[in-house]
């Protein structure tokens, strides 16, 4: 279920990003009640409700008074971008700093990259 | 359904001479799930008790709802104390003691309380000195959640159930939660199991309160750093450390209270890894024996 | 949810009776069964000559329902106190509740020995005996039916309730101090025995106190005094009383 690496709520928060990036939630589509959630996951009402509040912060859902949450419409959009970001720092990055360390070329990795990409065609 | 708050403040309980709370303080908010925790004879039963009216207290104040709970008919037909050996009379039969519980609680919601006798295979006709610890536990697991009870307290109520029983009690106190809100204070050894349930953790240790947090931000504030132990050494200078492990030259440390972003970077530069702390470490962590010192213990409370 | 609901004491008092209820019924069925079969016994006219004692057989029965209730009383708190408290009941409702149970049935014990009484004289009757009565009471002859009942309910009430603070001493104190308050307990009863023996009260209050009125009237007044001595004596037993595990 969750792990201890970080609050509930956070790891919440990510699922239903998730869902959002890989399109399992559509724009404007209804999320889940915190209930829900809670009855799920096992955890207090008022912990998925605060996952709840960060994504409506981060203007990834919307509240509709008396019916529920829903998926807003630059959700994904907004998420591919803030993974791109991320993508380069964490994994990019984070790669090279290793490829360094170990002594792995620049030139090697992009022949690796060339290579994997080719047998996908 | 209302809820009520509890007020307690300089709470004392002396058994003798004996000391089993001391001076105790503490607010909780109506309808919340809160989770009480403390290590054997730190004075959770005590604590309990004495907002069960079980006990009265030795001195200072408790309201529940704004009223003294002890021999108060209006405050104690609102309260549910549910012990894991109960206190139901051993000669009576567990159909006896449900309907006992069914005539004295004013909110008691027979339809449910027989989807829960359902839900554990209660034997009805059996007298309540036959039944195992589980089948027990699940008699006072049943008439806790049927009492609907604007206080609704466990006291390590389901230790002797099985895991599906408590999974399965886990489940309906959440949803029976969600559908008529309540206070629930639930004391418990199993923090792994039900610690995600709790809104907020009250830890006591020695009889006294070193802890009243949301669970979320407790846990927020532990953290655990492994490194070079010069490294670590570096950076938990200053920080109150609960506990330390040496692993040949590399040490993981334990640490309580907010660790700043500057903290964070410095780690990270120093090449060292940070991770959070689940709640059970923390509990176990803030109430060992050669744990924090008493004035360490005051101070963490602060929030 | 809301419900029509009985008051707390009320609660208590039908509860108690519930859980008694084959107790009280199982007793009184053994006992008539005895009683029955020494009147059949009588009635074979096997003693029927003239030397024959014709004391009243009833009027020694009483003892038995006393050192009955006597013992239901004792085990009242600790059986039942955890059980109501742990429902949400006060303990002052307990024992108002508790003292209804103890009134209802002293009187109900009490009318069926007052039964009693009447149908022994048919049968002595029968065999032309009159029924004598050996002891002091407050009624002088079988026919008083007011008076078998009041003395025998205030008996009853008196055991009863000594037996019920015999069982909150215990559950108060330690166990070495509730042996010394169970000696004590004994004295209510001991009280009202005495405030019964109306040829023994008559002469005390005319002589000692120079009261010269009809004795029945104080007789009963002293009764319920005592009454409310038993009653009183319990609350303060138990009004702070912890619950704990085990009550005794």
């Amino acid at each position: 279920m969750f792990d201890d690496r970080s609050p509930i709520y956070q790891q919440i928060a990510d699922k239903i990003k998730d869902d959002i990036v890989s399109g399992i939630l559509q724009e404007d589509e209804q999320v889940m009640s915190t209930n829900q959630y809670a009855a799920f996951y096992r955890i207090n009402p008022a912990t998925a409700a605060k996952g709840f509040h960060l994504l409506t912060e981060e203007g990834i859902l919307y509240k509709k008074r008396g019916i529920g949450m829903f998926v807003s419409g630059e959700a994904k959009q907004s998420l591919l971008r803030q993974r791109r970001e991320r993508f380069f720092e964490e994994v990019v990055d984070r790669m090279l700093a290793e490829a360094e360390t170990i002594g792995v070329p620049i030139s090697e990795i992009i022949g690796r990259i060339e290579q994997a990409k080719g047998s996908d065609e | 359904m209302m809820t009520l708050g509890i007020e307690v403040n300089n709470l004392q309980l002396k058994y003798g001479s004996f000391a089993a709370i001391k001076n105790v303080t503490f607010s909780l908010a109506g309808g919340r799930i809160y989770g009480l925790l403390g290590r054997n004879g730190s004075g959770k039963t005590s604590l309990l008790s004495i907002l069960a009216s079980y006990r009265e207290q030795t001195n200072g104040q408790v309201t529940i709802g704004g009223e003294a709970p002890f021999e108060n008919a209006k405050i104690m037909e609102q309260v549910c104390f549910i012990q894991e050996s109960g206190s139901f009379s051993d000669s009576s039969s567990v159909s006896d003691v449900l309907r006992l519980s069914a005539s004295c609680w004013p909110n008691w919601d027979s339809e449910y309380a027989a989807h829960l006798i359902a839900l554990y295979d209660l034997p009805l006709k059996k007298l309540v000195s036959a039944l195992s610890r589980g089948m027990k536990s699940a008699l006072g697991v049943t008439i806790g959640l049927a009492s609907r009870a604007p206080v609704t307290i466990f006291d390590e109520a389901y230790l002797g159930m099985d895991a599906p029983s408590r999974y399965a009690f886990y489940d309906e106190l959440l949803k029976d939660y969600m559908e008529t809100p309540r206070t629930f204070i639930i004391s418990t050894h199993l923090i792994e199991e039900v610690g995600s349930l709790f809104e907020e953790v009250l830890i006591l240790d020695q009889g006294r309160l070193i802890m009243h947090e949301e669970t979320d931000v407790l846990k927020s504030r532990g953290a655990s750093i492994t490194g070079s132990e010069q490294a670590v050494d570096q950076i938990t200078e200053g920080l109150t450390i609960l506990g330390q492990q040496m692993l040949g030259r590399t040490k993981s440390v334990t640490v309580f209270g907010e660790l700043t972003e500057e903290h964070r970077k410095h780690a990270l530069a120093l090449g060292l890894e940070l991770g959070p702390v689940s709640l059970q470490d923390l509990f176990v962590h803030l109430t060992k024996k050669e744990g924090l010192s008493n004035e360490q213990k005051e101070k963490a409370s602060r929030p | 949810m809301s419900r029509k609901r009985k008051h707390p004491a009320h609660n208590v008092a039908s509860e108690l009776l519930y859980t008694y209820r084959w107790t009280f019924i199982v007793y009184w069925i053994i006992f008539i069964s005895i009683f029955l079969g020494i009147a059949v016994f009588m009635n074979t006219n096997m003693f029927n000559n003239e030397g024959f004692d014709s004391q009243s057989a009833w009027e020694g029965a009483s003892n038995s329902p006393k050192i009955f209730l006597m013992v239901i009383g004792i085990l009242l708190t600790p059986l039942s106190l955890a059980s109501f408290v742990s429902s949400g009941v006060t303990r002052k409702h307990f024992v108002i509740g508790g003292s209804f149970l103890v009134t209802l049935i002293s009187a109900i014990f009490a009318l069926i020995m007052t039964a009693g009484y009447p149908i022994e004289q048919m049968i002595y009757e029968q065999n032309n005996w009159t029924p004598a009565l050996k002891n002091p009471h407050i009624f002088s002859s079988s026919d008083q039916l007011a008076g078998i009942f009041f003395e025998h309910f205030f008996l009853f009430f008196a055991y009863f309730g000594s037996g019920w603070i015999i069982g909150s001493g215990f559950a108060r104190f330690r166990w070495q101090l509730g042996a010394i308050i169970s000696v004590a307990s004994l004295l209510p009863a001991m009280a009202m025995e005495v405030v019964l023996s109306s040829d023994w009260m008559g002469r005390l209050m005319q002589n000692v106190f120079e009261v010269d009125r009809n004795p029945i009237a104080v007789v009963v007044v002293l009764a319920v005094i005592v009454m409310a001595c038993i009653v009183g004596l319990n609350y303060l037993l138990l009004r702070r009383v912890a619950i704990k595990k085990r009550m005794v």
